[in-house]
């Protein structure tokens, strides 16, 4: 197998506009959760979302210039992040670029309809008689069949193909929760095995909309009402969590083999060192209560790192501010660490950032890699003190100095699909 | 340096689309293609306004029943229809016997590979619609109170994935594709990858296609389609499971080579970009194209970018195109995405075993019966966006 290498970065997120800048927001304790208006004057009880801020998708959209019509807000947002981490990496031009062997890993889900196409649709709907007369919503004039592109799964990945042109490997990744995790992971096998040289690896997901938050609402995964001002609604591992708070955003990093990053003179922030996905086979809406299904895919990403767990000095946890998912990961931590949890650091950034589904695993990936480079660690917002299933957990709730040698980095997926990565200080 | 996947067997296929569950009415309705049934009462839009209305046809998948399977009927009013074929072939993988008993006594060792669609879908129900529209507050509630159980999520690749899972009790390492037909042939491709590497023990693979949704004509004709290339939408999904040399108990297929890349669907001549490919792919399987017996390409939806395939492959292979040995599954059971590159492997086999390929009749949608005469099937899938992938297939006569 193959060393392979971090050479660049990129992420927006709430109204951070690059992943450096996002770290320090997160460094003074600062959240990008806010109460959005619209949801709230849909009548959402609790309209708290981490959206990306009206003053970055100005940025975003004066960077990206025109675009095609078939790019929606995710592609936009992916197509901006990753050009940061080419340009972090050296690799932006089309000539470095088209000299490598690559390929483009996207984690992103599928979309629902918009509440404007919801209503543009429903205008055809004959409640009567339960039909859509489909040539009237084709040729109404409000019927965009560009937005079928927009929200495409692999519409970003093949934006980003193109644009690289590494087009070894075109591969997006549906796996809900762990889906930027999951896209990372598989880059890193893919280059560790020899079948690529270089890889654009994360993702980007825009799940601030309306049919999005009525679902997560409906099986009451999403704190059901805003019982505390928006900033403390998401609070990963503490006694009164109750449910998740949505974000949104992007972020990506450019993957190498390390011996071809050396040969060009590649800056190189971090290594990975380990992955492993894992089903769990128990049911579609909770993990197994004692951990047993996380810590069986932590533990093989260590053994896929070939470290053991004393030799992991941080973990960024996927800590969604749930009762069932935090419960179920601390006793999987305290399995795996041992009395060693205790003084393990602990960091959950969903508390500061919401829940961004597939972009989450991507964002905390690269907000480890950063970790690695600072020697610092990000605060969990909002963590006062532990139910019992929590307790005996150190949750880092200022940023901390520490040496920091290797993050594990952890991403559950509604269903059971979960992945962990090990990421190693360069 | 590419891992070596020959030692990987594929076996156990199981089908579950319009002709049924058997291989073998699968293979007799491409030499006698079945009528697809009426669908939707929708029409092609047209500028004219005095154009004829074309009705839509589809070929849907017969109902299929998981609590049949041993899924739990809570469990099973979350699925939906893509989950409920994907459950249903991979049952019938578990179901078919003789079995390899490690793979399912030793679940943490089988992983899941898995090409689903995407298809736009009305979420809240239209029917729950109204209510919201004109009122903005008052109305939400009643909203969240219309939605089915896991509305939005069921429709979610996971989804599917986990009722998988959760049914063999698949505890592996695993991967979602979306969401064309490259999906189906990255799901084997990684599949395969994941034994050959060790990753897992056994992985199951599979490709689900699109479920007949009244919006899925509307993607359809965004993407070229029309409805008087005679390709009809269609349902299905199939599965094969991949093991170590020896641990199938009928081992007869190994994929020996393959290769992705990128082929512009407006590109005039893709002939020469599929040429790399191939070329790529049997380098890894050490053969020549003269090895080549037997072409299933996934079909295109638009007319034009299944000219320009036939065209390349024509010419890649020195023959013209009536005279390619070519079949299409398309042709009997619709257009199914990422499900069909996994029905033409389980057709591949049923062809190796036999000693027989189907090739399609040029100008109808019937195949007639050959000799297969060379030992390696070429599997192809070419997506409406671009997405390449090219895949050799070697096994041997039964």
């Amino acid at each position: 197998m193959r060393e392979v290498a971090v050479t660049g970065l990129g992420a927006v997120v709430g109204r951070c506009g690059d992943a450096s800048g996002l770290f320090d927001c997160l460094q003074r304790g600062e959240s990008m959760v806010r109460e959005h208006p619209r949801y709230r004057d849909h009548g959402f009880r609790n309209p708290a979302l981490a959206s990306i801020a009206d003053e970055v998708w100005a940025g975003v959209e004066a960077s990206l210039g025109e675009c095609p019509p078939g790019w929606g807000p995710s592609t936009r947002i992916a197509v901006h992040v990753a050009r940061q981490a080419l340009r972090g990496s050296g690799l932006h031009t089309p000539s470095a670029c088209r000299a490598s062997r690559g390929g483009v890993f996207v984690g992103h889900n599928k979309s629902l309809f918009t509440e404007a196409d919801l209503s543009n649709l429903s205008r055809h709907h004959d409640a009567a008689t339960g039909r859509v007369d489909l040539d009237a919503f084709i040729r109404g004039g409000a019927h965009d069949s560009d937005n079928h592109y927009r929200r495409n799964q692999d519409t970003a990945a093949l934006a980003l193909a193109d644009e690289t042109g590494w087009q070894h490997c075109i591969s997006t990744h549906g796996d809900a929760c762990a889906a930027g995790g999951m896209a990372i992971g598989v880059a890193y096998r893919r280059i560790a095995m020899g079948d690529i040289d270089v890889a654009l690896a994360g993702a980007a997901e825009t799940m601030g909309n309306f049919p999005a938050l009525a679902a997560f609402t409906a099986i009451g995964a999403m704190a059901p009402a805003m019982t505390r001002p928006p900033h403390e609604m998401s609070r990963p591992f503490d006694a009164d969590r109750t449910g998740f708070v949505m974000g949104e955003g992007g972020a990506f990093l450019v993957l190498e083999a390390a011996q071809a990053a050396a040969a060009r003179g590649a800056p190189v922030l971090a290594y990975v060192r380990g992955f492993a996905n894992r089903l769990e086979a128990h049911r579609i809406s909770a993990s197994v209560a004692d951990g047993d299904e996380y810590l069986r895919c932590m533990q093989a990403a260590l053994r896929d790192a070939g470290l053991t767990a004393a030799q992991v000095d941080h973990v960024n946890a996927h800590g969604t501010s749930t009762l069932a998912n935090d419960a179920c990961e601390a006793q999987a931590l305290k399995r795996l660490f041992g009395e060693r949890c205790g003084r393990l650091p602990i960091t959950a950034n969903k508390s500061a950032l919401g829940h961004g589904l597939a972009c989450s695993g991507a964002i905390e990936a690269v907000l480890s890699v950063l970790s690695l480079r600072r020697q610092l660690l990000l605060p969990t917002l909002n963590f006062q003190r532990p139910d019992e299933a929590c307790e005996g957990l150190d949750i880092v709730t200022v940023a901390r100095q520490a040496t920091v040698r290797t993050v594990l980095t952890n991403s559950f997926g509604f269903g059971g699909q979960n992945c962990a990565l090990v990421l190693e200080k360069a | 340096m590419t891992t070596p996947t020959r030692h990987v067997a594929l076996g156990h296929p199981a089908l579950c689309c319009t002709t049924g569950t058997r291989w073998v009415d699968l293979w007799l309705a491409m030499l006698e293609p079945p009528d697809p049934a009426d669908w939707l009462p929708a029409r092609e839009p047209s500028d004219s306004e005095e154009a004829p209305a074309l009705p839509v046809r589809a070929h849907p998948a017969p109902p299929c029943d998981p609590v049949a399977l041993g899924l739990d009927r809570k469990m099973v009013r979350t699925m939906e229809t893509q989950a409920r074929l994907a459950v249903s072939a991979a049952g019938q993988v578990q179901a078919q016997g003789p079995w390899p008993d490690r793979a399912f006594d030793a679940p943490r060792r089988t992983g899941l590979y898995m090409g689903m669609p995407t298809v736009d879908e009305e979420v809240p129900p239209l029917a729950a619609l109204p209510h919201w529209l004109e009122s903005a507050n008052g109305a939400l509630t009643d909203l969240l109170g219309a939605l089915p159980p896991f509305a939005g999520l069921s429709l979610l690749n996971s989804s599917a994935a986990a009722h998988v899972s959760v049914l063999l009790g698949l505890q592996g390492a695993m991967s979602l594709y979306s969401p064309f037909c490259d999906a189906g042939l990255n799901a084997l491709i990684d599949g395969v990858l994941s034994v050959a590497e060790g990753e897992n023990e056994f992985a199951l693979i599979g490709g689900i296609g699109p479920k007949l949704n009244l919006l899925l004509p509307v993607q359809y004709l965004h993407w070229g389609w029309s409805p008087s290339s005679g390709l009809w939408p269609g349902e299905g999904a199939a599965f094969l499971l991949a093991g170590g040399f020896g641990a199938l108990a009928d081992p007869s297929l190994h994929l020996t080579g393959y290769a992705r890349g990128f082929v512009p669907p407006d590109e005039p001549r893709p002939g020469v970009m599929f040429a790399g490919l191939l070329d790529q792919a049997l380098t890894i399987a050490g053969r020549r194209i003269g090895d080549i017996g037997w072409i299933l390409p996934a079909a295109c939806l638009s007319r034009e970018m299944q000219a320009r395939q036939s065209q390349a492959l024509a010419d890649l292979f020195h023959r013209p195109t009536e005279a390619l040995p070519l079949g299409q599954v398309a042709q009997a059971v619709g257009l199914l995405g990422p499900a069909e590159p996994l029905l033409q492997a389980g057709l591949a086999q049923l062809g190796l075993w036999r000693g027989q390929r189907l090739a399609w009749q040029a100008g109808s949608r019937r195949h007639r019966e050959e000799p297969l005469e060379a030992p390696v099937v070429l599997l192809m899938a070419w997506a409406p966006h671009g997405q390449c992938v090219f895949a050799l297939l070697e096994g041997r006569p039964r």
